[in-house]
């Protein structure tokens, strides 16, 4: 069964946020449960980074274009292999610092080679972890060069993206 | 307009980040680091940068063939007997006289040496050779099958090809007392399908919407006949798969060149002239040729758009993995089929996460290059009559096509290549070759089959 693309729905993400703010120490996490206000903006900030592959290793965060979310994520395995199938786990934390307890939010994740025009010959399929992450199985970058990996979140009928820039040999 | 010399990808495209990317590579690597993975290079060895060095390492040696569990008999001696019989058995196709070999011929490094095959009819697309296809991730130029074993099933129905079907096959598996033999020696008794009331000589079934007689036989089958029909055909399927997979080429001058390197030996690393080992660097260098002929196979086993131009012009354009990938989708052999033996792991996560686009309009798959130097003609659809044509297409792009609307990958540009290098990277790509099979693989004859296991 192929299912609509890579897209789960997500609720109750605060309580996602406050347990890995506690067990991960990542970010800063107000009594409001305010998160993450010490990631990068925009970019990718990957805690290790593996220069042979470019490949990042750890927990990535990485802010979307509009602000509103922080999109935390680790791969499986780790750092990203070239031209095998790797998953990953992906967490969202709203970017006001408030997270979203009982919102709505639908994730889907793609990537491709700008430079090349061309994506993955993956459809990569998304599903939801008992505790509020999401899993994305099936990613698979096929080539060496540069990669953009985009989270698009949806929630209301607004979109904004994520994106994740890495280099693979 | 001259074209600038530049390299063959546009890979790394984004300049300050390709900068930074090879700042760190270069930051990070100790010499500490490096000399404990890679020796200093024994005298006769040109010079390599660490990065051509370390890809270099990558591409050698070639493993051992990984397993195939949708295939439970693809290592089984009984199946590599009778799947050698089948495939050079001519009485497999409608005219008596074609048979896999016809096209994959043994003595022409398992291909025929054509620009387009030719079996029952003319062929749309060049013979693939046969030299470690065990390492595959998809079969045909357009990767319509996922498995090696279902994969052999289609050219004997197809009507350009062997014409043949599976009654055919499995009536001669039930009549043929050596095929028999071999057949009961790993799969047990074939079934009786000596009735032609219920088991019609020639009945197979076609696409949706296809004029066959052979699909009107089928049609009027029981669906318990066709099962049984299917399941020998599936077996003859995975015989010959297991045969295929020994098709093995993994001890090239380069592999002895790659030990030398790593064993610090010129003995073994004078198997690459001083010409081959250019080549090589320009393959793993400047040249970027490792983008796609990627790893110990020198495939990434991925389709590409390298705009070659069609053999003919006036013929409608090949879609290649357009197509493909919507084929292997709906193949009822494929591996979450019910007659795959393992349907679920790698195999399945093949299917289950294909995505086809319209970037696939065109593409082909890469192919290995081992033994490219013995597989002339080249391309999809046989354009290139020898190696110096696909260089100097590489080198000039001279007629490369677009796809009109369809989005289009776009990897390549002209390597301008002067005429020593075109020689370099000839002599480079001649080093692959390894063509030692054992004898007992090279032909049909009968032969005592092993023990059942």
């Amino acid at each position: 069964m192929r299912s609509a693309r890579c897209v789960m729905k997500l609720m109750g993400c605060g309580v996602v946020a406050a347990m890995w703010a506690a067990t991960l120490g990542a970010c800063s996490t107000g009594s409001d449960g305010t998160c993450c206000e010490a990631s990068q903006n925009g970019a990718a900030s990957a805690r290790a980074a593996d220069p042979s592959t470019g490949g990042q290793t750890g927990t990535t965060e990485i802010r979307s274009n509009g602000g509103a979310y922080l999109v935390r994520f680790e791969t499986v395995p780790s750092p990203i292999p070239t031209n095998e199938l790797f998953s990953m786990r992906v967490s969202v934390f709203d970017g006001s610092g408030r997270t979203q307890a009982s919102e709505e939010i639908s994730l889907s994740a793609d990537a491709a080679m700008p430079h090349h025009h061309h994506g993955m010959n993956v459809r990569p399929r998304v599903s939801r972890n008992d505790d509020g992450s999401f899993l994305v199985r099936g990613m698979q970058l096929h080539m060496p060069g540069y990669w953009e990996i985009y989270f698009d979140i949806t929630r209301d009928g607004r979109t904004e993206r994520a994106q994740y820039n890495l280099t693979i040999e | 307009m001259k074209p600038r010399r530049s390299p063959l990808f546009a890979g790394i495209g984004h300049r300050p980040l390709r900068t930074l990317v090879i700042g760190l590579m270069i930051a990070s690597q100790s010499a500490a680091q490096t000399s404990r993975t890679i020796p200093p290079s024994p005298a006769g060895v040109i010079e390599f940068t660490e990065a051509e060095l370390k890809r270099i390492l990558r591409h050698s040696p070639l493993p051992d063939p990984p397993a195939d569990p949708t295939n439970r008999w693809a290592d089984h001696p009984g199946a590599v007997e009778l799947g050698r019989l089948l495939f050079f058995e001519p009485r497999l196709s409608a005219t008596g006289d074609t048979s896999c070999a016809t096209c994959h011929d043994p003595a022409k490094s398992f291909t025929d040496g054509r620009a387009l095959s030719q079996g029952a009819g003319p062929g749309l697309r060049n013979t693939m050779s046969l030299w470690n296809v065990a390492y595959n991730r998809w079969y045909f130029w357009d990767g319509r099958s996922d498995t090696l074993w279902s994969q052999a099933l289609q050219p004997i129905e197809r009507d350009i090809e062997l014409n043949g079907s599976r009654t055919r096959l499995a009536r001669l598996l039930f009549t043929d007392e050596g095929l028999r033999r071999a057949y009961e020696s790993v799969f047990g008794d074939p079934p009786d399908v000596s009735d032609p009331a219920r088991f019609p000589e020639e009945a197979r079934p076609a696409a949706a919407g296809v004029e066959d007689a052979g699909h009107r036989a089928w049609s009027g089958m029981s669906e318990s006949d066709r099962e049984q029909v299917n399941q020998v055909f599936v077996n003859a399927g995975k015989a010959i798969a297991a045969f295929e997979r020994r098709l093995l080429s993994r001890r090239a001058p380069f592999d002895v060149f790659v030990e030398g390197l790593r064993e610090g030996d010129p003995v073994k690393a004078s198997a690459l002239s001083e010409s081959a080992q250019r080549g090589l660097k320009f393959f793993m260098g400047e040249g970027n040729c490792f983008f796609c002929h990627a790893g110990p196979n020198f495939t990434d086993n991925e389709f590409h758009n390298i705009r070659v131009p069609p053999l003919d012009p006036a013929r409608p354009p090949d879609s290649g993995r357009f197509h493909g990938a919507e084929q292997v989708l709906r193949d009822p052999f494929n591996a979450l089929g019910p007659y795959s033996d393992e349907r679920s792991g790698a195999a399945a996560d093949k299917i289950e996460f294909l995505a086809n686009s319209p970037e696939n309009w065109g593409r082909v798959k890469t192919p290995s290059l081992r033994n490219v130097a013995t597989t002339a003609p080249y391309m999809h659809q046989g354009q290139f009559a020898d190696l110096d044509a696909v260089l100097r297409y590489y080198s000039t792009l001279e007629g490369a096509v677009t796809f009109g609307h369809h989005d289009r990958e776009n990897i390549i540009r002209p390597l301008n290549l002067t005429p020593e290098q075109m020689a370099d990277l000839r002599a480079f790509l001649e080093s692959l070759t390894d063509t030692e099979l054992p004898p007992d693989l090279l032909d049909g004859a009968a032969r005592e089959p092993p023990g059942r296991e």
